[in-house]
């Protein structure tokens, strides 16, 4: 019995592979200050996600031809994102200013993805026959439900970014230059780190 | 005509000379900084800091500190420390300011030093700065630190007139960049650290 699990649990390991954000990266875009300088916290926020999975098709520039060069596959079909711990993301964001409490009693912010999907793009070195996963870009759409004296507001937004963050590059005038790391990206750190600013970025602009 | 043949090479060591003397000055240039800085942060709206930029004045430096170079620089290190310490704290905090007692800590920073060296890749010149800062809270200093870095990048394509001014720009960003990167972290530790302490 135990096998067989094992090799359902391989199975499903191929076509999908589970992401449960932490709030990790979303901390990055915080003001450190406020958290180490312990500034005085007047009011509290409540934040709720709902408990669905949501899955994130994948697409990329790896054809058929180059799975002749490159015959293991780097990435999965599908990612399956839990939406429950998008709370996570909203406690990051909230949590500068109020002390956050994750439910959906009383007045409370709902934060729910609702689709989304990744597209990778590999740099195809064929003669030497090396991938290189040069970006990732995820586009998801999402709902903001501000429910305030048991009545309910909601918003949608669509958001698209890539593993530069949003950041424009850091070129002079007249002058390309680089401090860049030229090393492969680590794909599900890189996963993790553009839902999390992008949720963050969602909820800093409403 | 005699005259003129045996003055010539004299002309011409006092022109080279005179040239030399007249140093490339280095001034603040926002745009230098405007991409690398956050301005998406929730900044600390009631508490104040207090910066204090202690830098000298000028800080005048021959091309790879040869004394016999003909190039030389003055970096207005006063002017580019204050506005480039203002602009990274700028980022966490809405109010700063040079005096107040009830300021959550005190930071007293100086650009002590700066070395240009030519480098092998044509184009790029080497930029080190060293950077003195102490921080005082609640009348008890919590950091003192001598950052010496070199200021990172590389050009690939250079359109400027001069590399000189890709130079000053690297200059610019690797001094935001030492505040960003490495006095930040230990900014923040100390602070935690200090935690449960009063106003400075």
């Amino acid at each position: 019995m135990k096998k067989i699990i094992i090799h359902m649990c391989l199975i499903a390991s191929i076509f999908a592979d589970n992401i449960s954000l932490t709030g990790e990266y979303a901390d990055l875009n915080g003001n450190p200050f406020k958290k180490v300088l312990n500034i005085k916290k007047d009011y509290s926020m409540n934040v709720f996600s709902e408990n669905s999975k949501i899955t994130f098709k994948v697409t990329s520039n790896l054809n058929k031809d180059s799975y002749i060069l490159i015959p293991i596959q780097e990435h999965e079909k599908e990612y399956i994102l839990n939406n429950k711990s998008v709370e996570n993301i909203s406690a990051s964001f909230y949590t500068e200013d109020y002390k956050v409490n994750k439910t959906n009693q009383g007045d409370f912010i709902e934060v729910n993805i609702l689709s989304g999907k990744i597209n990778l793009e590999y740099l195809l070195a064929e003669e030497s026959e090396i991938t290189y996963l040069e970006k990732v870009t995820i586009n998801m759409n999402l709902e903001i439900i501000k429910h305030i004296n048991n009545k309910a507001t909601k918003t949608t937004r669509s958001i698209t970014m890539d593993n530069t963050l949003g950041k424009t590059g850091d070129n002079y005038d007249w002058a390309i230059t680089t401090d860049k790391d030229y090393s492969s990206i680590d794909l599900m750190n890189s996963i993790h780190e553009i839902l999390e600013t992008e949720i963050y970025s969602v909820l800093k602009g409403i | 005509m005699r005259t003129l043949f045996t003055l010539f090479p004299i002309l011409s060591a006092v022109l080279i000379l005179l040239s030399g003397c007249s140093a490339t000055q280095i001034n603040y240039n926002k745009s230098s900084i405007e991409r690398n800085l956050n301005k998406n942060i929730n900044k600390i709206q009631k508490l104040s800091i207090v910066v204090n930029d202690k830098s000298p004045k000028n800080i005048i430096k021959k091309l790879n500190e040869l004394s016999i170079s003909a190039v030389t620089y003055n970096l207005h290190a006063s002017e580019i420390n204050s506005n480039v310490s203002r602009e990274f704290f700028n980022q966490y905090f809405k109010n700063i300011t040079t005096e107040d007692i009830n300021a959550l800590f005190t930071v007293n920073t100086s650009l002590s030093d700066f070395t240009i060296y030519n480098s092998l890749v044509p184009g790029n010149q080497i930029v080190t700065l060293t950077l003195n800062i102490e921080v005082i809270k609640a009348g008890k200093v919590i950091l003192k630190k001598i950052y010496k870095k070199e200021a990172s990048g590389m050009t690939i394509v250079e359109l400027n007139l001069t590399a000189t001014e890709t130079t000053f720009k690297k200059l610019h960003k690797g001094l935001l960049k030492v505040y960003e990167v490495d006095f930040k972290k230990d900014l923040l530790k100390a602070l935690a650290d200090n935690k449960s302490k009063g106003k400075s």
